[in-house]
């Protein structure tokens, strides 16, 4: 039998981060300070984060050593094994080996303690007692309430009012490992009172919630912020991910064709591929796909017909289901990698064409992640069914192409404490989309002279 | 938000109802959330995310004066970092506004 699981033991676990500045073709760009316009420095940042993890922020390193005591936490559950879908394989009937980094393995169950335990390690040794922050689904939030107590650290968790009511079990969670998490906008903060003020009834934001955790941070010398993605240390961290999986893939004598993870802010995907895009700079065929949630509706509207598999026209064409390889309009198309709250190293890897964005609607990612459970058991977390999705697609795309393909993604949570989402999908609430019948007919005017399968 | 003033309130409440996944907060949100997001002005995601649904853009377009409509499209990414530093600033404007008025305040106890 070949094996489902390809396991590394504790003393293989890698020793160090990956940082990718120091491969990148070209620098990523300072970010400058509205106030002075200048390049921000280090001690700018420092209200709300400590010197150690600031100089992570900054490095240009390409191996950052992971500390001892760092090591010993991750040893909880990890390295998280590699697995096979063998399973899902059979459902999509395709010349396909799926492979997938399983980081709904951990403590909290995502990928989020890769960084969270360092952040609360680097903080405790800079002399720091608390730490604030904000979560949304509340996976950050559960991931930094594990971590704070395993360094001994206090911790308070800013989440978003509408979450903290949708969502008690991540609530539950994150008091069962002994931190505070109170319902923004709270009476903590002057941001907080502001908005009560106004609005009695506001369901909060993630702006209203980062304002408070920053203004609360700010206004206690013993404590600071934690920021669960997006900025160059978190990505750091989550590097783990793909450099255990570059290993066990050389364990089997293997290789992917394809890298897949989900972008919301990007530290997952940057987990899982950056190891393998500095593959790719040094000249190894990869590609390494970024999928993220748009309402685009390509897969369940538009006819069976020959397109390109993208909008630059480069792939041979491909007999799919499509709206015209044109068809996503300009605010959708890698919308979210054009968004704020997206990583810049991400987005500047999409601008240099080593990583291709993806997009997948709410309905398709729904029906690939319950397929999913439904074939390989495991319930994934409602953001790691997007990169299934994108799973799907490149298996399809395999098929059509009479070609076989090596496929490794990154598993980043399960979705045990998200089953009112799934509720969502399997009655119905999440409705298919109406687009207009004449955009449908505007779309597909591209590709109205192509061949027909 | 800062509504039209020409739009009756039964149109500019027309699709509040309907639910989406909403990839930032993961779980399931309203439009009347979306609108409403950023205080007096949408979420920035909502075009991305409810394009197609329906013609969100040309709903918020003719619902938004449009002073605010210009303000809310024009605003470019910024870089979180950034993000952070202009929150930094203004909690630290934020407290010492309270330190100032809690004192103040202790000024005119009898």
């Amino acid at each position: 039998m070949e094996p489902i699981k390809i396991l590394l033991d504790e003393s293989e676990m890698p020793r160090q981060w990956y940082n990718i500045q120091a491969d990148l073709p070209t620098p990523l760009k300072p970010p400058l300070h509205p106030g002075t316009g200048k390049p921000i420095a280090p001690e700018d940042l420092a209200p709300v984060f400590p010197m150690n993890l600031i100089e992570q922020e900054v490095s240009s390193d390409r191996w950052i050593d992971i500390p001892e005591p760092v090591l010993e936490k991750y040893c909880l559950w990890r390295p998280s094994p590699l697995c096979r879908a063998k399973e899902f394989e059979k459902l999509l009937d395709a010349p396909v080996k799926i492979f997938y980094k399983n980081e709904g393995y951990s403590p909290p169950g995502s990928h989020k303690p890769n960084t969270a335990v360092p952040q609360a390690y680097y903080n405790k040794v800079f002399g720091i007692k608390r730490l604030a922050t904000e979560t949304g689904a509340g996976q950050w939030g559960s991931a930094l309430s594990m971590a704070c107590r395993m360094f001994g650290l206090q911790c308070r968790v800013f989440m978003v009012k509408v979450s903290f009511e949708q969502k008690p079990y991540r609530r539950l969670m994150m008091m069962t490992w002994g931190a505070e998490c109170i319902a923004s906008p709270s009476d903590k903060t002057a941001a907080g009172r502001k908005i009560l003020a106004d609005f009695p009834d506001s369901p909060g934001s993630l702006g209203i919630a980062i304002s408070e955790a920053i203004e609360d941070a700010v206004g206690d010398p013993l404590a600071r912020y934690s920021l669960g993605s997006v900025l160059n240390h978190v990505l750091l961290h989550q590097t783990i991910i793909g450099l255990e999986a570059h290993q066990q893939m050389a364990k089997i004598g293997l290789y992917p064709d394809v890298v897949l993870g989900c972008a919301g802010g990007g530290s997952n995907f940057a987990g899982i591929s950056l190891p393998f895009v500095r593959d790719k700079i040094h000249g190894r065929k990869v590609t390494v796909v970024a999928a993220e949630p748009t309402s685009c509706p390509t897969l369940t509207r538009g006819p069976f017909a020959y397109d390109f598999g993208d909008t630059a026209m480069t792939t041979p064409l491909l007999p799919m289901y499509t709206l015209g390889h044109d068809f996503i309009p300009e605010p959708i198309h890698a919308g979210g990698l054009r968004y704020h709250g997206m990583a810049p190293v991400v987005s500047h890897l999409v601008k240099e064409g080593l990583v291709e964005a993806r997009a997948y609607d709410q309905i398709e990612t729904f029906t690939a992640g319950v397929n999913w459970a439904r074939t390989e058991g495991f319930i994934p977390a409602p953001e790691t069914n997007h990169v299934i999705a994108a799973v799907v697609q490149e298996a399809l795309r395999a098929k059509e192409e009479g070609r076989e393909k090596v496929i490794l993604f990154s598993w980043s949570g399960h979705g045990l404490v998200d089953l009112a989402a799934y509720d969502a999908f399997l009655s119905g609430q999440l409705t298919p989309y109406k687009l207009p019948e004449e955009e449908i007919k505007r779309a597909l005017e591209s590709i109205a002279n192509f061949p027909k399968p | 938000m800062t509504a039209s003033p020409e739009m009756p309130d039964r149109e500019k409440t027309a699709h509040d109802q309907l639910v989406i996944r909403c990839p930032r907060l993961g779980g399931q949100v309203t439009f009347g959330y979306c609108r409403r997001e950023g205080g007096d002005l949408p979420c920035h995601r909502t075009i991305l995310c409810w394009q197609g649904r329906f013609p969100v853009e040309a709903f918020l377009k003719s619902m938004l004066r449009k002073e605010d409509w210009e303000r809310w499209k024009g605003e470019g990414p910024k870089a979180k970092v950034v993000t952070l530093l202009e929150l930094i600033e203004a909690a630290k404007v934020r407290l010492q506004g309270e330190d100032d008025m809690t004192r103040d305040h202790e000024g005119k106890e009898p």
